[in-house]
Parts: structure tokens; C-alpha cells; sequence
């Protein structure tokens, strides 16, 4: 799931309408922006169902630290932590829940792939629901998060009131052009991942 | 390699494009509606 996260993170803006899309568009991905790092220096890997065949849903991740449960609340505390000193207690608490919301979402879709303790200490059994064996199901999961979160954006957007300085029409306009381009490019995401290009 | 593309110009397109609405004024009257 890529599109799913930023649908929903784009959708909590309208809820916590100080804090910047980017920092929350940051937060849903920062799991696997850390996997990023990890996985380039050989801590974490990622290998596919079918290695000949690689496809949307077909990912299984060895994250051990990013991706356990713990990982992530820490993860989260720590960024929420970091935003608090910018945008409040407030809008830290939203940056913690919306990186956890990471976790939350690949449990659901994740083939049973996420540790509970970082590391794996214990050995204890990986989690995840599996939704990804249903690539169908799973895509309209993540459209319904995409169209959901942007229909949310675009609702409060065009009811923004213009800055002083600022005519009507051209806040409407900016609310139209903001709302439409962030739809149709997670829109694109969505579509570039379904299609693993 | 497409899916980061889009992810990248996602965040900073959308970003941009998000920081030119008057969000926080928005937020500001909320909190005295509320407190009033």
C-alpha cells in the first residue's frame, strides 16, 4: 500500500488544518522512508512472492525494526516529539497517530510480515491480515482511502475563507487547483503502484 | 522507480499547492467560534 497512507493523511489535514500537507504526507511514509535507509545499508530487505513475477501486493518485507510494532510507536513518539516543538502539543499528537497509521494500514494488508518487537526479538509470531491476497479488494481498499481523503480535502478547501489581500475567485481558484492536482496525483500513485511501474 | 516519482511530486507539489490556501486563519477563527 502506498496511495492508501496518502490518502488517508490527506484526509486528516482537514482535521488538523495547521499543521502543512507536506509534514503529514512525510509522516504517513515515514516508516518506509526509514526502510529506505535501512534497506540500503542491509539491516532490512525486501524480496517478492514471486520473484519471476513482481506485482502489486507481491511484497514481503524482512523490516524488523521499522515495521515492528514497537518500532513504529516509537517511531511515532519520536516524530510526534520533533513536530510538537512546531506546531504544538496538538499537532505533535496528530504527526505520532498519522506515522503509527502506517503500521496500522500494513497490518491489514501485509501478508504476515510485521514483528511485534524490534528485532523479532522472542520470535514471536509476525502479524498482518493478508489483504494483499486479494489484489482486487485491496486496490479498492486503497481507492476508497484515495477518493475518501481527497473528497475531505476538497470539501474543506473551497470553503476556506481568501487572506486579506486576496479576492474570492482567486482563493476559490487556488482551493480548485490544490484540491484537483493533489487528487489526480495520488490518483497516479495509485495507479503506478496497482500496475507495479 | 514510477511509484517514487510520484510519491516525490506528490509531497511537494501538493505541499506547494496546499501552502498557498489560508488554512490557519481558518483554524484561528474555529478556536474563537468554539471559545465563544
Amino acid at each position: 500500500m502506498i496511495a492508501g497512507h496518502f490518502g488517508l493523511a490527506t484526509g486528516v489535514k482537514t482535521g488538523a488544518p495547521r499543521l502543512p500537507l507536506w509534514a503529514l504526507l512525510v509522516s504517513t511514509f515515514l516508516l518506509d522512508i526509514i526502510f529506505v535507509f535501512l534497506f540500503a545499508a542491509g539491516v532490512e530487505s525486501l524480496t517478492q512472492v514471486d520473484p519471476a513475477h513482481p506485482a502489486y501486493g507481491g511484497a514481503l518485507i524482512h523490516a524488523y525494526y521499522t515495521h515492528s510494532l514497537v518500532g513504529a510507536l516509537l517511531i511515532a513518539a519520536v516524530a510526534g516529539l520533533i513536530a510538537g516543538r512546531f506546531w504544538g502539543q496538538q499537532g505533535g499528537l496528530v504527526i505520532a497517530a498519522v506515522v503509527f497509521s502506517h503500521w496500522i494500514l500494513d497490518l491489514v494488508v501485509h501478508r504476515p510480515d510485521l514483528p511485534i518487537l524490534p528485532g523479532n526479538l522472542g520470535d514471536l509470531p509476525l502479524l498482518g491480515f493478508g489483504l494483499w491476497n486479494y489484489p482486487v479488494a485491496s486496490a479498492i481498499v486503497e481507492l476508497a482511502l484515495v477518493l475518501g481523503g481527497a473528497y475531505l480535502y476538497f470539501r474543506r478547501a473551497t470553503r476556506l475563507p481568501a487572506p486579506p489581500g486576496v479576492d474570492a475567485s482567486t482563493q476559490r481558484r487556488r482551493a480548485l487547483t490544490a484540491s484537483a492536482v493533489t487528487t489526480l496525483l495520488l490518483l497516479l500513485l495509485l495507479a503506478t503502484d496497482v500496475l507495479a511501474l | 522507480m514510477l511509484s517514487l516519482i510520484a510519491m516525490v511530486v506528490l509531497i511537494v507539489v501538493a505541499g506547494w499547492l496546499d501552502s498557498r490556501l489560508n488554512w490557519q486563519p481558518a483554524g484561528r477563527d474555529e478556536q474563537e467560534v468554539k471559545r465563544s
